[in-house]
């Protein structure tokens, strides 16, 4: 129990740490954190990415890429703009990205370079700062090249993004190992490791590996732990063990429950999301009191003021 | 042809935009199998859901099996290829795919249930008979329900993150729920024969009785 409450401590200090220390510009904070909420942000990425920092740039392409995944006018522009100032992955997307769509619209940008020489550029560049310990660039070259040597000494130099992804190579079955029983050792260092990073999504999945071996109360723990650093997937989780219980050792609570789902309603995000939000709120609404959706209302406002804005953490080049 | 881009969430004006070729090509490269997880993460991140949500219980059975098969098959890790769409989504992984492939199965007929009478039932059935590339109804009907109707199963079994993403939880219990409602004149028929006893993955067949 001890150790649980210590693991929970230094997770959540560390957490708060990495929250209080992230105070960029408050356009560009807060435009990404629109981003990360995937919230319609282009305003305010387009405000942001007119001051020049090259990873609103990259958002914002992002962004005027969707639906389709096509490459437009604009999402060329600001992905040239992010790239010239050095940006890995508006790099990577100028090199690999699908113009199916706009050639069958005929509506393909014309850009300062072709694919391939971008894709030159993008491994020059990131061969270069992998040489010099940048685990970022690291995980870049295995995009680009598809060599798992480069995740694992991205993983190796570091970057959390890259030990979680390559946990789960190894369990698809990448990666040569003799012990077999060693590829599995592998895979939860590796996934400890990520979730010891901060990475959310590894500390999710870390705590369900542990609690699928009857380790329930250290599980939590670190379930607890992406709670705390408001990723939106963990909290909806976390309101759907409090509403049926039976999950780690979290017991049942309702009103909490409430306040976990309110929290991610009022995002009002788009997608399944939303529905699924909903329907458990109005599943709740049925069974509990007046007094009680108060008190929910007032402990998800509390919540909400002592943590970071709710975020899906998105990961570049991911989903 | 406008019935099965809905069902993909796609604005049908974008549809008549673009060339019937092009349309097919892009509806037969999302719905090819392998690529389940991205077509399941459309599904499930397409923004008017109600849209969708209509557009699938329109739907006829030739567009929903094709739909069922690319969803239930062998989920795949994104990689970094230079691919029109596994090349979009790099940092994925083969675990996450099957979550987000069992969700979109078992939102897509929660929306068929939704308003339970015989012509849903029907849809539900004939999309199972039609579970191949192309949504077509094999000679042997009954059959191909069994089969097609014992993969889908299957695949909703794994509980994949169940302490991770409990939102994949409800999603299994809501197929079960709904699936033994939408196919209960066809369930009967279909004798089952399980290999082992692990209740998440017991493996099997199952033969179609008249």
């Amino acid at each position: 129990m001890l150790n649980k409450l210590a693991l929970l401590i230094a997770l959540v200090l560390s957490s708060i740490f990495v929250w209080a220390g992230s105070a960029p510009d408050p356009i560009i904070n807060q435009a990404k954190v629109l981003y990360n909420q995937r919230k319609p942000a282009t305003l305010q990425l387009r405000e942001a990415a007119g001051l020049g920092d090259p990873e609103a740039q990259f958002y914002l392409a992002e962004e005027l890429r969707r639906p389709f995944f096509a490459m437009t006018q604009e999402a060329s522009m600001w992905y040239e703009k992010s790239a010239a100032q050095g940006n890995l992955y508006s790099m990577y997307r100028l090199a690999f990205s699908n113009n199916g769509t706009c050639k069958a619209l005929q509506t393909c940008p014309k850009g300062s370079k072709s694919a391939s020489e971008w894709n030159t550029l993008l491994l020059q560049t990131a061969e270069n700062r992998a040489a010099q310990g940048d685990s970022e660039a690291m995980s870049i070259m295995y995009l680009a090249t598809k060599e798992l040597k480069w995740l694992e000494k991205a993983a190796d130099a570091g970057d959390p993004e890259s030990q979680w992804l390559l946990a789960n190579r190894y369990r698809e079955g990448q990666g040569v190992f003799f012990i077999p029983s060693n590829r599995k050792k592998e895979e939860e260092r590796l996934l400890k490791l990520a979730a010891a990073n901060g990475l959310a999504i590894a500390q999710t999945e870390y705590a369900g590996l542990l609690a699928d071996r009857g380790e329930h109360a250290v599980g939590e723990a670190w379930y607890l732990a992406a709670v705390t650093q408001s990723d939106i997937y963990a909290l909806s989780g976390y309101a759907y063990m409090l509403e049926k219980g039976g999950f780690y050792t979290i017991p049942k609570d309702p009103i909490k429950a409430y306040a976990f789902y309110s929290l991610i309603a009022e995002l009002n995000t788009t997608g399944a999301l939303r529905d699924e939000t909903r329907e458990s709120m109005n599943r709740l609404e049925k069974l509990l009191s007046p007094s009680d959706l108060e008190k929910a209302r007032s402990y998800a406002a509390d919540w909400a003021d002592n943590h970071p804005p709710l975020s899906f953490h998105r990961m570049k080049l991911g989903m | 042809m406008l019935n099965r881009i809905g069902v993909l969430g796609f604005d049908p004006v974008m549809a008549y935009l673009m060339a019937y070729d092009k349309v097919m090509s892009l509806y037969e490269a999302l719905t090819r199998q392998g690529r389940g997880g991205l077509l399941a993460h459309m599904i499930i991140s397409y923004p008017e859901q109600e849209e969708l949500q209509q557009w699938v219980i329109m739907a006829p059975a030739d567009a929903l099996g094709p739909l069922l098969y690319a969803l239930s098959s062998a989920p795949k890790g994104f990689e970094a290829v230079p691919d029109p769409f596994s090349g979009e989504a790099v940092k994925y992984t083969g675990i996450q795919s099957q979550l987000v492939q069992q969700r979109a199965i078992s939102r897509l007929i929660s929306w068929i249930a939704s308003n339970t009478n015989e012509f849903t039932k029907h849809q539900f059935v004939e999309a199972c008979i039609r579970m191949n590339k192309f949504g077509e109804r094999p000679e042997h009907f009954g059959q191909a329900y069994c089969e097609d109707r014992m993969n889908l199963d299957m695949f909703m079994k794994d509980p994949v993150f169940r302490y991770s993403r409990p939102d994949g939880v409800s999603a299994r219990e809501a197929y079960i729920q709904n699936t033994s409602l939408l196919g209960e004149s066809m369930d009967s028929k279909c004798q089952i024969t399980y290999f082992n006893r692990n209740p998440d993955n017991p493996g099997g067949f199952s033969k179609y009785v008249e």
